[in-house]
């Protein structure tokens, strides 16, 4: 009996590993391995291409410390985080609010709508409004032949950094806002009933019912919303180059320029690895204090 | 019971495999998955071309003519295949990410001799300079003056292709509404001709010009490659062709580079910084002046822009009239890949392909036909001599112009650490320098001496040069 219950237990332990094997695998090779290798090319003075790969142990890490670049990008990120959490937040509250209040029939019609910035590709995005704010664009001529003004967009580094937030803002919110939606349909009709009962509507029952009822929902978009921000390449990339002036840079391009422009490579990884621990401590923080209001509204 | 754990069983080893299958090369008709392969009797070499498909069909054409040859290596008939090179995201990472990974091919062309340093120092790809067959290509194509320029520590690693002497493209109807009929080519010439303009903007508008220079990048070190064609060709010509690197020492004349710099402070408040979609195709170009684009020229005939009343190419500015006007090189070429995962009868394989391509017999053709496909003026020293040219050169007077200055053209810094440095000068120098020049009016350049000494101390960083 003893003999047969041990088999059993083994044989769904086995399934249990087969059924976890493609994962397992998939993330040692596609995050643990490129993981280490990274760590390990941080230590490096290589190009990828050169035969002799010279170690020189934390010097890539001391060298951050000194560099222009790493210190725009890492300022960067928390200028690009705070508009693209707060503007990306409040759009996508604003479009699920609004298509929670349309008819059933069309609004998961509307709420596609919302969807396709998001599906649109990143390099079609800034390709047109590279061409929106060319100097010869009908936008601009029509600026300076009515109003007089001539602005260069993509140069002046106030317009320049307010185009990139606009960009992802414009891209992101519709996908934000489906999570939204979601957490707004999922609240009870009891719970709308009473609010009624209760008197409370519009701006009232927002802040006191249905944002704490989706708390869990916002505190993931706040999440993702953050992420997002400390990815931000193709936008710098296509328009500004980072610039004028670093304004607009960010990590990933500055590790892209670094390792696949000017070839260092192991300088490169010390960046990505530098990257990932301001992202990992970022996050820590923001969860600590999305924990505490959730813990406050009893999640 | 038993069913549903057989079912799971089954499907859990399905997607453990399809997993694992999916993560191996997948190249199961040559078994190498890099650039060349080589089976009994036959040697399959890889040639990449540039990521345009006007290169790629040319040298597809050429492979195929070759594959004809049935040319045996060792016994072995060589078979070239030809494929674009990736640009991920540029040609320069494509090669990186194929040497890294084992998968770089035989040869490429649209190599540049920045590049080719630092593949150089890498050790990846082959020295040329002592092989017979290179040096009859060189005496074929009659190179021998240029190919001093393309030294790299006094090794060849590149045999050039293309070059586009990098000059100013002039807009004819500005020129002659200032009361020019043809281009500045000095100094104070120039000067004489950013006077007019700042005093005749009004009959410039009326043709259409609102700016004096199209130059978008002068403050964007991502772009560090526009050093090339604006800083270092205006350097070349007012320094009598001064190298800027050599070995490991920084020898950029600093007299000379203000006065580079200064030329493009004449410019002032009217340089056209935004981006433009077009400029020389339009009916009324914008600017007065831009950097040449030799690759544009059949763009321009197609829509009707005649060289000679649109528009006019103008040498690199000297000092003095009769001074050689010593300009930047655009200029690319072959390398051959000395990478593990290439034989050494793939090399030998390849070397068979160029040799025939550029044997005293086919150099001339092959040359024609890259002139015609390309409107870039190949690597020789008989363009303005040879007879199977002169049709061409009648054709296009402006390729005409451009082959006249090839001689004087230089091509980019023999170092690995060209990036670097131009990097490092565009943040140091040009895009300060900017700041000064965007408040100056056209005609009165601002002194550029501290930034030109910023930029040398932070080339000299950027680039461990002393």
């Amino acid at each position: 009996m003893k003999k047969k219950v041990k088999s059993t237990s083994s044989r769904s332990n086995l399934v249990g590993w087969l059924l976890n094997g493609p994962y397992l695998i998939y993330s040692v090779i596609f995050f643990l391995i490129p993981l280490v290798w990274a760590a390990w090319l941080s230590l490096m003075d290589w190009n990828l291409m050169s035969k002799n790969k010279k170690f020189v142990g934390l010097a890539n890490f001391k060298a951050l410390f000194s560099d222009e670049k790493v210190k725009a990008a890492f300022i960067n990120s928390y200028r690009y985080l705070l508009p693209i959490v707060v503007l990306c937040f409040l759009c996508g509250l604003v479009i699920a609010l609004l298509v929670s209040k349309l008819p059933d029939k069309i609004k998961g019609f509307v709420a596609v709508l919302f969807f396709i910035p998001y599906l649109t590709s990143g390099v079609a995005t800034s390709v047109v409004v590279k061409y929106f704010f060319n100097y010869n664009s009908v936008f601009n001529t029509f600026l300076r032949e009515h109003f007089d003004l001539n602005i260069n967009w993509l140069t002046d580094k106030r317009y320049a950094f307010a185009i990139m937030v606009g960009i992802v803002v414009w891209k992101m919110s519709g996908y934000y806002a489906l999570f939204i939606l979601s957490g707004i349909e999922s609240i009870g009709t009891d719970v709308n009933e009473a609010c009624a009962l209760d008197g409370s509507k519009g701006f009232h029952k927002l802040i006191h019912v249905t944002l704490p009822m989706i708390m869990p929902t916002l505190t993931t978009v706040l999440v993702l919303a953050t992420g997002l921000a400390f990815g931000i390449y193709t936008e710098p990339f296509l328009l500004t180059g980072g610039g004028p002036n670093l304004s607009t840079t960010s990590w990933q391009l500055e590790i892209y320029n670094t390792s696949f422009t000017r070839f260092q490579s192991g300088y490169g990884a010390a960046m990505a690895i530098a990257n990932a621990v301001q992202i990992f401590v970022t996050l820590r923080i923001i969860n600590f204090f999305t924990d505490k209001l959730n813990r406050k509204f009893g999640y | 019971m038993k069913m549903k754990k057989f079912t799971a069983l089954f499907l859990a080893a399905a997607m453990t495999v399809s997993v694992v299958a999916g993560c191996g090369s997948g190249n199961g008709e040559n078994g190498s998955g890099s650039g060349s392969g080589s089976s009994s009797g036959k040697i399959t070499v890889d040639f990449w071309t540039a990521p345009q498909q006007v290169q790629y069909d040319l040298w597809e054409s050429r492979a195929k003519a070759f594959n004809e040859t049935k040319t045996e290596v060792n016994g072995k008939v060589v078979e070239v295949k030809v494929q674009q090179m990736p640009e991920s995201p540029s040609s320069e990472a494509g090669i990186q990410n194929a040497i890294a990974t084992g998968t770089a091919p035989a040869v490429s062309e649209n190599i540049n001799r920045g590049f080719a340093a630092t593949l150089a120092a890498s050790d990846v790809v082959y020295d040329l300079s002592s092989e017979d067959w290179f040096n009859d290509v060189v005496e074929a194509r009659q190179m021998g003056d240029t190919m001093d320029n393309w030294a790299i520590d006094g090794k060849q690693y590149v045999l050039p292709i293309y070059v586009n002497p990098m000059v100013w493209q002039w807009n004819m109807k500005g020129l002659k509404v200032l009361g020019y009929d043809k281009a500045p080519e000095t100094l104070a010439e120039f000067q004489e001709v950013m006077e007019a303009f700042a005093a005749n903007k009004d009959a410039l508008a009326e043709v259409g010009i609102t700016h004096s220079f199209y130059r978008p990048s002068l403050t964007r070190s991502d772009q560090y490659w526009d050093r090339w064609f604006d800083f270092m060709m205006i350097y070349d010509g007012l320094s009598g062709g001064k190298s800027i690197v050599d070995g490991n020492k920084l020898t950029m004349d600093k007299d000379d580079a203000i006065a580079a710099m200064e030329v493009i402070g004449t410019f002032g408040n009217s340089i056209q910084q935004s981006e433009l979609s077009s400029i020389w195709i339009e009916e009324n170009p914008s600017v007065l002046v831009s950097i040449n684009a030799p690759w544009e020229i059949s763009l321009y005939r197609e829509n009707n822009s005649v060289y000679g009343e649109d528009y006019v190419y103008g040498p690199a500015l000297v000092r003095n009239a009769g001074d050689k006007p010593y300009n930047y090189a655009d200029s690319k070429g072959l390398t051959f890949y000395k990478a593990d995962n290439v034989s050494e009868d793939q090399h030998l394989g390849a070397v068979e392909f160029v040799k025939w391509v550029y044997s005293k017999e086919n150099s001339a053709q092959s040359d024609l036909e890259w002139l015609n496909a390309t409107t870039m003026l190949p690597v020789r020293g008989d363009l303005n001599d040879n007879e199977v040219f002169a049709d061409v050169m009648n054709e296009y007077p402006e390729l005409a112009a451009l082959a006249e200055w090839v001689p004087y053209a230089i091509p980019g810094l023999a170092t690995d650490k060209d990036a670097d440095i131009w990097t490092a000068f565009t943040e140091s120098c040009s895009a300060p320098y900017m700041n000064e020049v965007n408040a100056a009016e056209p005609g009165n350049a601002p002194d550029a001496t501290s930034y030109v000494e910023a930029g040398m101390e932070a080339m000299k960083q950027a680039g461990g040069l002393e």
